[in-house]
């Protein structure tokens, strides 16, 4: 037989699972981020990693460039370059090359200065920027084509010779993703201690409207206060993980396939597993509070002002998240690792800020959590069990007080 | 058939400073409806929210005569609160099935019992209708099968009749008195007296938390339901309440109710009135449970 607590949570499953919002709510968020996601692609416009290839010859640029120097040289630079040249077109400079050179410091020009066979100097003026490294190579070529013609090479061979080209592919360095492996385990649980916070949240309205529908009664006649109350807090976190789930299935391929990403790769790591048990001590902080909290409620527009700012207790450390990042080691970072509200938020932050795993605070703020985590569901216990049946009104902070400090 | 399924002894609770239900002690038996009465703020639903372990008396004990490892059988009892109150998103056959599922109930008894129940109750057809779409009353019903849907052996039943039209009324009194033939134990609140001197074998009645009588329905009319006399169109400015035998006199309209002590028969009383003492009706009745009720809320039979 299923213990009543699961029966709880099966039922709080089911109806969130068949919930129009929460099901709209569940894709929406991650249809958003793939739609700017893909906007990013289609903007960025190239899905290759950046390359950029040098000399395949293929690029015709119709550039001209002037070739000066050792007369025959030049001649017979001319005669290679008009049966192979693809990239510029050569044209001979009869004047000196010292004409050439005043031209390029006034004009955007280039040309090749042959002094003798094996040795060519190709100047460009700054302003020009017809393709600079193209026009070497060839250069290059063509010269190297003009030597093994002078030693009886045919022209099919040294076309068979030079077309060997190794073309120069300029990729972004694997550095440049090498911070996903500290951050992609790091959003998980930012994700899903974000994504069960909102869901902790449903907790309050799911006792809020129990005690409104005034169904609360006939469930304690089945089940008692504690069962209730931890029933929810499970299924709510089952609604939770769903929906990080959800996300993760449709974002993940998406990713992979549109961006340069390799989340899965980086997801599953020991890191992971330490982010996701500071997000569930999270939820299970907030959830019990806010299902208490929800209990003491007829109507959450009428709140007291302790009900309220309790209510965004778990919203203060996304406040102070730039604070994490910027000081990990900073006093307020540090402090905010033991308050149980805000621990598991900077843990996650610090962590991956800091270059050394900070394993003594690290287990002082998981007993610190683990700590408040019971007290906060025995006191979550107190005032649930009490405040369900109080019908008609808010409970005061007072009432609150007296219920939490009510002996059994 | 005379089995006691929960023994209520010697239980008192205190709200602060208030007591609310102050050393009661109560049966109730198998195949008997047991009512609880006893005006607004009396400790009835104190009472019921500790049978249901809802509350925990400060002293006292509730002791369930039901086999079960729990201290309360909660599968083994049904409950009808006050609250009236269900998933107002939810289908019917969906809810039901859930309060049945609590009861650790098997499912698919539930499921042929539920469709029976709503076709006896008249709501054949909305398995699937929402709560919200439901009227009060239909909704009154789901809630009252949710409540039996387990076939409860002990059933509390908090005001069950509220806001109910006359005919539904007479559906419900059916089914509570059908589940009571078959042996179930029922503890009824209600301020419906007329119904409730007609269904409880006894009656256990209340005031600020304390017992004023717990006795069968015939032997407290016995003890506190003294002969009336209602006379229509008489001369209302005789003095009735001169005479030592009358309690008190109420005139409302054309009617003259004399109420007469205990133990006084109203035929000697009668016999008295001058020849010229004119009247269009007499009526000689007992007081009915409601006036009883009545006046031990106004603390006259104290």
């Amino acid at each position: 037989m299923r213990s009543k607590k699961l029966k709880v949570a099966k039922w709080e499953i089911k109806r969130n699972l068949q919930n129009k919002t929460f099901i709209i709510s569940t894709f929406v968020t991650p249809a958003i981020f793939m739609f700017f996601l893909l906007i990013g692609s289609f903007v960025g416009g190239n899905d290759e990693p950046e390359m950029t290839e040098v000399g395949s010859g293929t690029t015709d640029l119709e550039v001209a460039v002037h070739v000066a120097g050792d007369e025959e040289a030049v001649e017979s630079f001319q005669s290679i370059a008009i049966e192979e040249a693809v990239v510029a077109q050569y044209e001979p400079f009869d004047g000196d090359v010292s004409e050439l050179e005043e031209r390029a410091s006034e004009e955007a020009i280039a040309y090749v200065h042959i002094e003798d066979p094996t040795s060519a100097t190709l100047v460009v003026s700054e302003e020009f920027t017809n393709g600079t490294m193209l026009i070497r190579t060839e250069v290059q070529q063509l010269l190297q084509s003009m030597q093994l013609a002078e030693v009886g090479v045919e022209p099919a061979e040294r076309e068979l010779v030079l077309s060997t080209t190794v073309p120069i592919q300029t990729i972004s360095s694997g550095e440049e993703f090498a911070w996903l492996e500290d951050i992609i385990p790091a959003a998980f649980g930012g994700i899903v201690l974000l994504s069960i916070i909102m869901t902790g949240m449903m907790t309050l309205n799911s006792s809020m409207q129990e005690k409104k529908d005034k169904i609360a009664e006939t469930l304690l006649s089945s089940v008692s206060p504690n069962q209730l109350m931890q029933g929810k807090i499970l299924g709510y976190f089952v609604v939770g993980m769903a929906q990080v789930a959800v996300w993760l299935l449709l974002v993940i391929p998406f990713a992979e396939i549109f961006s340069d990403f390799t989340i899965i790769e980086h997801l599953f790591t020991p890191l992971t597993l330490l982010y996701l048990l500071y997000a569930v001590l999270g939820y299970l902080l907030f959830a019990s509070m806010y299902v208490a909290l929800g209990a003491t409620m007829e109507d959450a527009s009428t709140a007291s002002n302790l009900t309220g700012m309790l209510m965004m207790l778990p919203f203060l450390p996304f406040a102070l998240i730039w604070v994490f990042i910027s000081d990990p080691n900073g006093i307020v970072s540090i402090v905010a690792s033991y308050f149980p509200f805000s621990a598991s938020a900077a843990m996650i932050v610090r962590i991956v800020m800091l270059d050394e795993l900070p394993v003594l605070e690290i287990v002082i703020s998981l007993l610190v959590l683990v700590v408040f985590v019971w007290l906060m569901m025995n006191a979550a216990g107190k005032v649930y069990r009490t405040a369900m049946l109080m019908s008609g009104k808010n409970v005061t902070p007072g009432e609150i007080i007296r219920m939490i400090r009510h002996k059994d | 058939m005379n089995e006691v399924v929960v023994d209520i002894k010697h239980v008192k609770k205190s709200f602060r400073t208030k007591k609310a239900v102050n050393d009661l002690s109560l049966s109730v038996s198998r195949g008997k409806i047991t009512g609880i009465l006893g005006p607004n703020g009396a400790g009835k639903s104190t009472m019921i929210r500790m049978l249901m372990g809802i509350m925990i008396p400060d002293e006292g004990e509730v002791i369930y005569h039901l086999e079960s490892n729990e201290k309360i059988p909660r599968s083994r009892i049904g409950f009808l609160p006050e609250e009236r109150g269900l998933y107002k998103n939810e289908k019917v056959m969906d809810v039901i099935l859930y309060l049945a599922d609590l009861k650790d109930y098997d499912k698919e008894k539930a499921k042929s019992r539920a469709t029976a129940l709503l076709a006896r109750l008249g709501l054949e057809g909305h398995e699937k209708s929402k709560i919200e779409e439901l009227s009060k009353g239909m909704a009154q019903k789901v809630q009252f099968i949710g409540a039996i849907i387990h076939e409860p052996e002990f059933l509390i039943l908090d005001e069950p009749f509220s806001g109910l039209d006359p005919v539904s009324q007479d559906v419900f009194k059916e089914e509570i008195q059908a589940l009571a033939d078959n042996g179930t134990a029922i503890l009824l609140s209600a301020h419906q007296m007329n119904i409730v001197e007609r269904l409880c074998d006894e009656i256990f009645l209340i005031h600020k938390g304390e017992k004023v009588v717990y006795d069968t329905v015939n032997n407290i009319k016995e003890q506190f339901s003294n002969y009336k006399c209602v006379l229509v169109n008489t001369d209302h400015t005789y003095p009735f309440s001169d005479d030592e035998r009358v309690e008190r006199v109420e005139l409302e309209g054309n009617q003259t109710t004399i109420h007469f002590h205990q133990d006084v028969h109203p035929l000697s009383y009668i016999r008295s009135f001058p020849d010229d003492l004119h009247w269009d009706e007499l009526h000689i009745d007992r007081k009915s449970l409601h006036d009883i009720f009545v006046s031990i809320a106004k603390g006259e039979d104290s």
